[in-house]
């Protein structure tokens, strides 16, 4: 509800003027009837939002989704003689199971394989539709019963308006809710790859399941909404083509906002309208010419403004509140910390090899809590993949990995991760567009447990003020909290690089991970880098860290690992091992 | 002034809010070897590519007397550009030959020709592998035929971006031998290099960059003695 | 199901996987070389049979002034594109290529039309028609957004496509047409009846295939278009100027989605909607050999065919749906053996 909270009246406002208009005398019943409509597509596109928008899975199969939620429905009522409101907890049900079978297989799809698979299932799903004996074949069924509430029949526009309306205020009630949670961040965080989110303890599938059910179950409603308006169904308003304006809807009104979703719902059913009625008459005969219209305006937003039209809409309108940060809220459950000196990582003669390539040959080292190892090379000498070994992010093809006195080698980065090992990323993984603070949240994630439901139903409130006042005192210990509300893009690299550190310690780890913290920064920013790793370690916190910048290390680490060519060349202390003859050549190269 | 070869004044690329290049100017003569030093991240690659076309920059850039900064990458190539990347960009499932005769795609037949004899006579392992298919390479062979590539386009200036980098020391000590070879027969070289104890060795003239700005020039041998840069890029001193 | 009904089924199947083929390697070729997935391939293919129809039937087809239409619409976008550098000679060339090159065709068709032209010529006016609308295409709606992601050019692609379905019942309204085969009669093979029809899809659908092998293994543009398949950068480091690579991998396209389109309109009635279902047939092929591989796309495409006619045989209204349910289990294959890069874009 942030999106409201900073002019409650003047929202209540903008809805009580909306509520108006069925009752307003001079308003033609047809713009009413439209309007119906709007808030019935409203919907879908709001849950194509949350899928597209937030979650970055292109959706052409919404319409499928409101073909089930309508068919059900109309079965029920038709056949089986149901009042369409007890059909609702059905709908609901068919809906959620069919996005839960086809979501199994969609989210597993990866970049554009993924609208293709919605392409395809939504085609054979209107076909489905079309040649079923039960569900009337393309004629569909129709003379279906209208809505009633006590003896009143919401057959007339005016009157269903307030239903589908209510619907649509819940919807981008929940939708916020939802988006503004533990759940919420991990979804959002999907869009800017998904490698982030799991090494937090994300579990990125079902994140991604998730968001595709609820959009299916927004879709079910419209469907059933949709099916005692019309009070017919009949297969085509479920076909692939609807499918698409779903999402030109989504795309047009700003793919990142559930109110872009209304927004979009809303110009485009207008200008079908409009467009509908106009283009015959210009052209001299009968067809959906609109179509030309909405492609084109689909290639020239994707051409001008990537964003859609909200962002320019919302700049007129209040902008939210950021999150408070309450000071009182209960203070997250620390882990126990391995002792000064205790062995807690020990990686023996692990081994990589891609295809013929030997990229990290038989390297063995230890790290003991409480200090800083350093693991340098040249470029290309096999840090990147012994840091990806030791993460879980790749299984080495021998070895073992041991990190807390587990055998990690087999396990996923999440795993690992819930065994205290955090990390940060050579290319900077913050989710841009999201705040610093939220972004530094996500690395608490596993140390809260509230789910969707309660996210949506806002019982995580007490929670989420834990996990929001982790992220704040994480952020106070980098020095970033005068940036939290920022959004992560507009810090400078130096910074985002202490952002991944602070989202990193919100892990509570035993053992923090930097993959080249000091590339790209300045002289001034490496030094406070510097001076916040001695602090770190001083608060009895273990680092292991790749980098290049030899100076760095030198001055840093208590122990160093040198490594050219996939190979261990020299261990040891710093000063011992810059002296090391095999070390010079390696960095120097043997020209003279 | 009308003389250099390459002219940059005040030239800044930016990826997003980062700006990688600040304000550098840097001039080079024809037939010389320029080298620009710097850690990681210092900024190097960025120039290049702003140089070529690959980044967009803003401040002026002249070569041979002409404005780059309308021109198209394929324009740049056109007028004798041509960078060697630090990542390659060869094409991995053609075949050596293919990879060297698009690399003189703009000039025709009898210029594949020439060219291609030329490449094998400056590179005898890539005409023995001149069927071999690009990607299954060495990392040493892969560079020879990103060079060779870039010289069968016949370029006025050849800008290499880090050409030692992952390579054997033995092999590093060859395509140093190959830059000053090409410098022999007329090629202007622009070199961006860590190793920077080799760089300057070949070069005649150097630039040294850190955090997107140039600190220090002057000539190879001048710089190589300046204490500073002893310390900082060629591991001497400090930690000794 | 005796032998001979089989076979004539594998001969049906074998003959629009040959179509589904073409279309297939028309798709992989364009996304390698410009990361499109060209959905409006269909539309295209769809415009050539319509076209080819309206040459029979002695009528101007719509194409005609279509490809005019699109010529003025690539004039009027760049002049927004491009506001410096428009001088005379700008419009003189651009007018010359885009307008009077279209508006020429245009003459040539109302001049020969009612003539009934016969056949060959009716197919390479089909083409020559159809062709120049791809480097349209590209340059109205793809080279602006040229280094987007893949998922942006598709959404792209599904736009033009949208638009495309309009433009179709617009310029060829709503009835669907049939064309006389190419070569009439049947032919007695063994037990089988060969349609002659069937003879020239897979002889011409070969020597296609024979051509652009030839074209791109051993022509220094086909070449050049490879270099820009495998690595973009690489090829723009070269010299070879990726847009106008684009335009010409297009223009390909395009030329070989008429050519298929003129094939099939005497197998199955064409209407201006019929291209969609039949270019996504393609893509089943394209997608199973993972948009790379054009062996694999072919046979994958005879796999599509055969398992159409088949099902069509079985369980005729559910034809489309066990098609379509197959795409699934293949991507979700290639899902897992492709890597895509982590990032996705913004």
């Amino acid at each position: 509800m942030r999106e409201f909270s900073s002019a409650p009246l003047l929202w209540l406002g903008l809805i009580l003027a909306f509520a108006c208009i069925p009752i307003v005398p001079c308003i033609p019943a047809f713009w009413i009837t439209l309007w119906v409509y709007i808030g019935i597509y409203s919907l879908v596109a709001i849950g194509l939002v949350l899928l597209t928008g937030v979650g970055g899975m292109t959706s052409f199969g919404q319409a499928a989704f409101v073909g089930f939620g309508a068919y059900t429905s109309a079965v029920l009522t038709s056949r089986y003689g149901w009042s369409p409101w007890a059909t609702l907890p059905a709908v609901v049900l068919t809906a959620g199971v069919s996005a839960s079978l086809l979501g199994l297989v969609t989210v597993r799809l990866s970049g554009h394989f993924l609208p293709l698979g919605t392409i395809a299932w939504s085609i054979s799903i209107f076909y489905l539709f079309g040649n079923v004996e039960e569900l009337g074949r393309f004629d569909g069924i129709s003379g279906l019963p209208a809505f009633d509430l006590f003896g009143v029949s919401l057959a007339s526009a005016d009157r269903v308006f307030y239903l589908v309306w209510f619907c649509v205020l819940l919807a981008i009630v929940v939708s916020s809710n939802l988006l503004d949670s533990r759940m919420g961040r991990a979804i959002r965080a999907l869009r800017g790859g998904s490698q982030a989110a799991e090494s937090f303890g994300v579990k990125t599938a079902y994140a991604k399941l998730t968001v595709f059910v609820y959009a299916a179950l927004l879709a079910g409603v419209a469907g059933w909404l949709y099916a005692h308006v019309q009070r017919a169904v009949s297969p085509s308003p479920f076909g692939v083509h609807a499918g698409i304006e779903f999402l030109l809807m989504a795309v047009l009104g700003g793919s990142g906002y559930v109110l872009g979703g209304v927004l979009g719902a809303t110009i485009v059913t207008i200008l079908k309208d409009q467009l509908q009625s106009v283009l015959p008459k210009l052209i001299g005969s009968d067809g959906n010419f609109e179509t030309i219209v909405f492609g084109i305006l689909m290639v020239v937003i994707l051409q001008v403004a990537r964003q859609g039209l909200w962002p320019m809409f919302a700049r007129f309108l209040p902008q939210p509140k950021p999150q408070q940060i309450h000071k009182s809220a209960m203070a997250l459950p620390r882990r126990p910390m391995p002792d000064k000196g205790r062995l807690i990582l020990s990686v023996e003669a692990a081994r990589m090899q891609f295809g013929g390539l030997v990229a990290v040959n038989d390297v063995s080292f230890k790290v003991n809590a409480g200090e800083i190892v350093g693991l340098i090379g040249p470029n290309g000498a096999g840090k990147s993949t012994t840091f990806n070994l030791v993460t879980g992010v790749l299984r080495p093809t021998a070895g073992s990995i041991r990190f807390m006195d587990s055998q990690i080698v087999g396990k996923l980065p999440r795993e690992v991760a819930a065994l205290g090992m955090a990390r940060t990323f050579q290319h900077v993984k913050l989710a841009a567009q999201m705040s610093v603070l939220e972004n530094v949240a996500l690395g608490a994630h596993l140390r809260g447990g509230r789910g969707t439901l309660s996210a949506m139903l806002r019982l995580d409130r007490s929670e989420e003020a834990s996990l929001l006042r982790e992220a704040a005192r994480q952020l106070e210990r980098v020095g970033l909290i005068e940036h939290m509300h920022k959004p992560a893009a507009s810090l400078a690299l130096g910074q985002q690089r202490i952002a991944e550190i602070a989202r990193a310690l919100c892990l509570d780890p035993c053992l923090l991970l930097l993959d080249e913290p000091a590339a790209g920064l300045r002289f001034a920013e490496k030094q406070q880098l510097a001076v916040l790793l001695a602090q770190l370690r001083a608060e009895g916190m273990t680092i292991l860290l790749v980098e290049h910048d030899m100076d760095f290390v030198m001055k840093l680490t208590n122990h160093l690992v040198v490594l050219d060519f996939g190979t261990k060349i020299a261990e040891g202390a710093p000063d011992v091992v810059a002296r090391n003859p095999a070390v010079l050549e390696a960095y120097l190269g043997g020209v003279e | 002034m009308s003389a250099s070869l390459l002219n940059l004044s005040n030239v800044s690329a930016a990826y997003g809010k980062i700006e990688a290049v600040r304000q550098v100017s840097l001039e080079m003569q024809p037939g010389s070897i320029v080298t620009v030093i710097g850690a990681n991240g210092a900024g190097k690659t960025t120039l290049l590519n702003a140089i070529m076309g690959v980044q967009p920059a803003t401040g002026d850039m002249y070569f041979a007397g002409e404005d780059l900064s309308q021109m198209q990458i394929e324009a740049r190539v056109a007028n004798g550009l041509c960078l060697v990347p630090e990542r390659r960009e060869l094409f991995s499932s053609m075949s050596v030959e293919d990879n060297l005769i698009l690399g003189a795609y703009r000039l025709g037949a009898r210029a594949i020709a020439t060219g291609l004899e030329e490449v094998f006579g400056r590179f005898a392992r890539l005409k023995e592998r001149r069927r071999q298919i690009a990607g299954t390479l060495s990392g040493g062979e892969r560079q020879m035929l990103a060079m060779g590539r870039a010289l069968m386009g016949q370029p006025r200036l050849l800008m290499l971006d880090e050409p030692s980098l992952g390579l054997a020391p033995r092999i590093v000590k060859d395509i140093f031998t190959i830059i000053t070879d090409l410098r022999s027969s007329g090629v202007s070289i622009l070199l961006v290099e860590q190793n920077a104890r080799a760089a300057l060795h070949v070069a005649d003239y150097a630039y040294v960059m850190e955090l997107g700005e140039i600190t220090m020039q002057g000539h190879a041998s001048q710089l190589s003695a300046d204490p500073r840069v002893m310390e900082s890029y060629l591991g001497l001193g400090g930690h000794g | 199901m005796n032998t001979t009904i089989s076979l004539f089924l594998l001969q049906d199947g074998v003959i629009n996987g040959a179509i589904y083929a073409l279309l297939g390697v028309t798709l992989v070729l364009i996304f390698a070389v410009t990361r499109v997935i060209f959905v409006p391939q269909g539309e295209l293919a769809a415009w050539g049979a319509l076209t080819l129809a309206a040459f029979e039937a002695g009528h101007v087809p719509g194409t005609a002034p279509l490809l005019v239409l699109l010529g003025l619409c690539c004039v009027f976008s760049d002049m927004l594109r491009q506001r410096r550098g428009l001088n005379g000679k700008w419009f003189i060339e651009r007018g010359l290529r885009d307008i009077a090159g279209p508006l020429a065709l245009w003459a040539l068709c109302i001049w020969l039309a009612p003539q009934k032209p016969a056949l060959w010529l009716s197919v390479a006016l089909t083409v020559s028609l159809i062709i120049p609308m791809g480097p349209m295409i590209y340059r109205l709606a793809f080279a602006p957004i040229a280094d987007a992601s893949v998922l942006t050019l598709f959404i792209a692609a599904i736009g033009v496509h949208f638009a495309f379905t309009g433009t179709g019942l617009l310029f060829f309204g709503a009835e669907g047409s049939r064309t006389t085969a190419f070569i009439a009669g049947v032919f007695p093979i063994g037990v089988l009846m060969v349609k002659g029809q069937s003879l020239v899809v897979l002889g011409l659908t070969i020597v296609s295939l024979i051509g652009l092998y030839i074209f791109f293994d051993k022509t220094l543009r086909g070449k050049a278009l490879r270099a820009t398949a495998v690595n973009r950068l690489g090829a723009r480091l070269v010299g070879i100027p990726t847009q106008s690579t684009g335009r010409f991998a297009f223009a390909l396209g395009a030329g070989l989605a008429a050519l298929s389109g003129t094939m099939i309109g005497s197998l199955t009635t064409i209407s201006y909607d019929s291209g969609f279902i039949i270019s996504l047939k393609g893509f089943v092929a394209a997608i199973a050999a993972g948009l790379a591989s054009y062996p694999l796309t072919v046979l994958a495409a005879l796999g599509v065919g055969i398992l159409e006619s088949f099902s069509a045989f079985f369980a005729s209204a559910f034809k489309e749906v066990i098609v379509f349910s197959l795409i699934i289990p293949m991507l979700v294959w290639r899902s897992l053996v492709v890597r895509h890069s982590d990032e996705e874009d913004e």
